[in-house]
């Protein structure tokens, strides 16, 4: 059928927007309802599951893989979520000043906080990254798929209520990192071939975010300096990440010597 | 399919929840906030000034005139401030159908960073006893500026070099060994 794997997409798309703006509206009202968003974040991501399997493709082409040498996939996620946090915070921070906030205490709060971000991570990365990417890559190149996923990502991650207030200017200022964001991701993800390295990513960077009380006073420049990280992380992390790849192809490359095929079987 | 029975499942839950009694803010009280303005950081040795907008649905005075209300103010669980016993004017007016603003000034004198957790209680007077009509309940940030130098940012920027020196060290170990 003529535009089915658009059409899947869309309906993806949609149904993952409008559960993650319900969860975030619901707990705008009450943060009673917390533990909602994270059951949300679940349904968002078996929905997606769902629907990759309806496309009766393998997992592993939707990034459902753990690579050889996946610690050091893991590692080079968790590093670059380091880099990105401490180029934004500290760097400015260390010209203009920082605010120091409250610190994040343990309790049991600070787990259920932790548990939703990584939940979070898995829901987008498997819709946009797995799902998404992979569709339109499949169909329309990669460049196509760029700018469709970044696009249907900054609109799934801006709050709803940033749309209804109405100012075009909020909603921009909103926009814009979401996307240099999703630029990364999805050149992190066509880089290592699983979604290990984003998920990891993107719930480092989170959970760095909250759980570091320091705000850099960068008033207005904020934004560009966020896009520009971004796009200067890129090809520091596909050497990175390309490197790691390389390492991991030629061990599986390397033939296997008699005596251990002998064993073997 | 199962994807959109899910959905729905999941969002007629939602739906059910925000309009249950559990929900704040759902009350079927005769008065009630409509709008209130804060700010959820604010700096230490700053100053701050709190909108409250009350809509008065049916709320009638003694004499079927004006009904008076007042604001009670807990920060962090203890009463901060008492409108009734606590000023002049004790009380304020509003009409039955009317809306009304009241702004009051806060000064944040921490040293620290602090979160503070606050709740604004709204009373009716009616025939000398006072009756709770509606609670609203924020979270306010104390923010510090500090530069640099200072012990918090010192101490993190160390643990994210400390981390990004470990996960190099691992990378590199591990691209070793394979």
């Amino acid at each position: 059928m003529l535009w089915r794997h658009e059409i899947r997409v869309i309906a993806l798309f949609l149904l993952a927007f409008g559960l993650h703006q319900a969860g975030i509206f619901v707990l705008g009202i009450n943060s009673f309802f917390g533990w909602l968003l994270s059951l949300m974040y679940v349904v968002v991501t078996l929905i997606a599951i769902l629907f990759i399997k309806g496309q009766r493709s393998r997992f592993s082409q939707h990034g459902f893989l753990l690579p050889g040498g996946v610690g050091r996939y893991l590692a080079v996620a968790v590093f670059f979520g380091f880099v990105y946090v401490f180029i934004i915070i500290f760097l400015p921070g260390a010209i203009s000043g920082f605010d120091a906030l409250p610190g994040a205490l343990l309790s049991l709060d600070t787990f259920l906080t932790g548990g939703s971000i990584v939940l979070a991570s898995i829901a987008s990365e498997t819709v946009f990254r797995g799902y998404v990417q992979t569709e339109v890559e499949a169909d329309h190149g990669f460049y196509i798929a760029l700018i469709v996923v970044s696009s249907m990502f900054a609109l799934y991650m801006l709050p709803v209520t940033t749309y209804f207030a109405g100012d075009l200017t909020g909603i921009l200022r909103g926009l814009l990192p979401l996307l240099a964001e999703s630029v990364f991701l999805c050149a992190f993800f066509k880089e290592s071939k699983t979604l290990l390295c984003p998920i990891a990513f993107t719930a480092t960077v989170e959970m760095l975010k909250v759980f570091t009380p320091l705000e850099a006073l960068t008033g207005d420049y904020t934004l560009p300096f966020m896009i520009v990280t971004y796009i200067v992380l890129i090809p520091v992390m596909q050497s990175f990440v390309g490197d790691v790849r390389q390492q991991d192809e030629r061990l599986d490359s390397t033939p296997v010597p008699d005596s251990e095929e002998d064993d073997a079987t | 399919m199962w994807a959109l029975a899910a959905s729905a499942a999941l969002l007629c839950v939602f739906v059910v929840l925000v309009y249950s009694p559990l929900s704040e803010g759902q009350n079927e009280a005769d008065a009630s906030f409509v709008a209130a303005k804060y700010n959820t950081k604010v700096h230490s040795y700053s100053s701050e000034v709190w909108n409250f907008t009350v809509h008065n649905a049916n709320c009638f005075g003694n004499d079927g005139g004006e009904a008076q209300f007042s604001f009670n103010i807990y920060l962090d669980g203890s009463l901060w401030f008492d409108e009734y016993n606590g000023t002049v004017h004790r009380t304020w007016p509003c009409g039955v159908g009317k809306t009304v603003s009241h702004a009051y000034l806060k000064f944040w004198p921490e040293t620290q960073p602090f979160t503070h957790d606050l709740r604004v209680e709204l009373y009716w007077f009616y025939n000398g006893t006072s009756r709770l009509e509606d609670t609203l309940s924020f979270r306010t940030s104390v923010a510090v500026p500090v530069s640099l130098q200072h012990i918090i940012p010192t101490s993190y920027l160390a643990v994210y070099l400390m981390a990004c020196a470990l996960l190099l060290t691992y990378d590199y170990v591990a691209s070793l060994a394979e």
